[in-house]
C-alpha cells in the first residue's frame, strides 16, 4: 500500500473503466478535459481515507459522483461557462473519424452550458453508472421530479446542438 | 397507466434497456399510442446518439498517473497559507475585518476624545499661548509642596499629581478663568511643561476617574488631561500628541 503516492490509493479502488466514466462525467459538467483532470485529482486527494471505508462498490462510487459533482459546481460558479472551443485535440488517436471526436469535446462544452440540476441528472443518466433510483438519491429528488429534470435537460440540450449545427453552417 | 404517467416513466428510460415492472407497461402502453410512441422513439434515438458521442470520449491514456501526481497536488498547496490569501475571496474577507477594525477602533477613539467640558478644556489650553511667564510669582519648589502657596491665591483642595513627584516648580498662580472659575497653574522645569489644577465640577468635565491620560491640542499647544476624584491635572507645553506621548512615557508610572 506505502508505494501508492496520494492519489494512487484512491484511484487504485476503481478499475479503468470505471476511472473514465468518472473523467467523463466531470468532463460533462465542466466542459474542459483539463479541469476534469483537476476537479478529479482535488476530489480524489480530498476524500482520501474516506473511499476505502466503503465496502460496496455502489456506496463508493455514489460518494465519489457526489464529491465530483460539488467540486465541478463549484469550479463552475468560480469560472462561468466560457463559449465553447475545442481544447484538446485528439485528432492522431483512435480508429474512429477525428471530427466525431471533436463532436465529443464541443458536446462537452454545450453540457456545461445546461443549468443545474438538469446537467448533472443527465450526466448521470448517460453515463448508466447507476440506476434512476439512485441518481434520484444522490441529486435529492423523487424519481417524478428526476423524470421531469431529464425531460427538461433533453430539450435544452437538443436546442443548444441546434443552435451549434446553425453557427458552423456556412 | 394513462399517458402521462406512461410518459413520465419513459423519460427515465435508458436506451438498451431491459423494460421491467412499471416501465415494461409504459413501453407497451407507448406502442399503443402513437403520440407517445413517437415521442419515445426520438427520445431513444437522441439518447443513442449522445451516449455513443459521450463513450467516444476517452480519457488520457495515463489518466491514473496524471491523477496520482495531480491529487499530490492540491494537499501540498493546501498548507501555503500565502497561496490561500491571494484568494480574492479571502482577500475580501480580510478587507472586510481590517475596515470592521478600524471602524470599531475610530468609534472608540471618538467616544474616548469626547468628553463633558470638553470645549472649556480646550479654552484654558488655549490660554498658554497668551503667556509671557511674568504671570508667575517666582519659586523654587516641587508639585508636592505647592499646596500651601496655592491656598494663599485661594486655591483650596491642592492635590499633587503623583507622577511629578520631585521635579522643579520654578513659578505658581491662581487665576480666574471665564466665569470666576479657579485654576492653579505652576509653571516646571522640565519641557517647558505648564501644570494646571482644577476643579472638575466647575468646568463640567466627566472622565473615568484616574484612567490614562486623554490627549488635545490647540493650536501649537498638546495637552493631557486625567481626572482623580475632583481634580482635573492638565499638563501642557507646545508641541505634538506624540510628544507628549513620549513626555508622559518618561515619568514615572503613578
Amino acid at each position: 500500500m506505502s508505494s501508492y503516492g496520494a492519489g494512487g490509493l484512491q484511484t487504485a479502488l476503481f478499475p479503468s473503466a470505471a476511472l473514465a466514466e468518472f473523467y467523463r462525467f466531470a468532463l460533462l459538467l465542466t466542459g474542459n478535459a483539463k479541469s476534469a483532470e483537476q476537479v478529479m485529482a482535488e476530489t480524489l486527494a480530498e476524500v482520501e481515507g474516506q473511499l476505502s471505508q466503503f465496502r460496496n462498490e455502489t456506496s463508493r462510487q455514489a460518494w465519489l459522483a457526489t464529491h465530483i459533482r460539488e467540486r465541478c459546481l463549484k469550479n463552475n460558479a468560480s469560472a462561468p461557462p466560457a463559449a465553447p472551443r475545442l481544447l484538446r485535440d485528439d485528432s492522431e488517436t483512435g480508429d474512429k473519424p477525428a471530427v466525431l471526436k471533436i463532436e465529443a469535446f464541443l458536446l462537452a462544452q454545450r453540457f456545461h452550458l445546461l443549468p443545474e440540476p438538469e446537467r448533472s441528472a443527465l450526466a448521470l443518466f448517460y453515463l448508466e453508472f447507476f440506476s434512476v433510483e439512485e441518481i434520484a438519491e444522490l441529486l435529492k429528488m423523487d424519481t417524478d421530479l428526476l423524470s421531469d429534470t431529464l425531460g427538461a435537460a433533453r430539450q435544452l440540450l437538443q436546442e443548444s446542438l441546434r443552435g451549434m449545427r446553425g453557427e458552423s453552417a456556412p | 397507466m394513462n399517458a402521462e404517467s406512461a410518459e413520465t416513466l419513459l423519460r427515465c428510460f435508458r436506451p438498451g434497456q431491459t423494460a421491467e415492472g412499471r416501465m415494461q407497461k409504459a413501453v407497451k402502453f407507448a406502442e399503443q399510442d402513437p403520440e407517445l410512441r413517437k415521442k419515445f422513439d426520438e427520445q431513444t434515438a437522441f439518447d443513442q446518439q449522445i451516449i455513443d458521442v459521450i463513450h467516444y470520449i476517452t480519457p488520457p491514456e495515463n489518466l491514473r498517473e496524471k491523477l496520482t501526481g495531480l491529487s499530490a497536488q492540491p494537499r501540498a498547496e493546501k498548507k501555503g497559507l500565502g497561496r490561500q490569501m491571494v484568494n480574492p475571496a479571502m482577500l475580501t474577507a480580510i478587507m472586510g475585518v481590517i475596515c470592521l477594525l478600524g471602524v470599531i477602533a475610530f468609534v472608540v477613539k471618538e467616544r474616548m476624545e469626547k468628553f463633558a467640558g470638553r470645549e472649556d478644556v480646550e479654552g484654558l489650553l488655549g490660554t498658554a499661548a497668551k503667556m509671557s511667564g511674568a504671570e508667575f510669582e517666582r519659586i523654587t519648589t516641587t508639585p508636592e509642596q505647592l499646596g500651601d502657596w496655592l491656598l494663599m491665591g485661594n486655591y483650596e483642595g491642592y492635590e499633587s499629581p503623583p507622577e511629578l513627584a520631585g521635579l522643579p516648580v520654578v513659578g505658581w498662580r491662581v487665576f480666574y478663568y471665564d466665569k470666576g472659575r479657579r485654576v492653579a497653574q505652576a509653571a516646571i522645569d522640565k519641557h517647558e511643561l505648564l501644570l494646571y489644577e482644577f476643579h472638575a465640577n466647575d468646568f463640567g468635565v466627566q472622565l473615568p476617574i484616574d484612567n490614562d491620560w486623554l490627549l488635545l491640542t490647540k493650536d501649537e499647544w498638546v495637552g493631557a488631561l486625567r481626572q482623580r476624584s475632583d481634580h482635573c491635572f492638565l499638563l501642557a507645553f507646545r508641541g505634538s500628541k506624540s510628544e507628549m506621548q513620549e513626555f508622559l512615557k518618561s515619568l514615572p508610572k503613578k
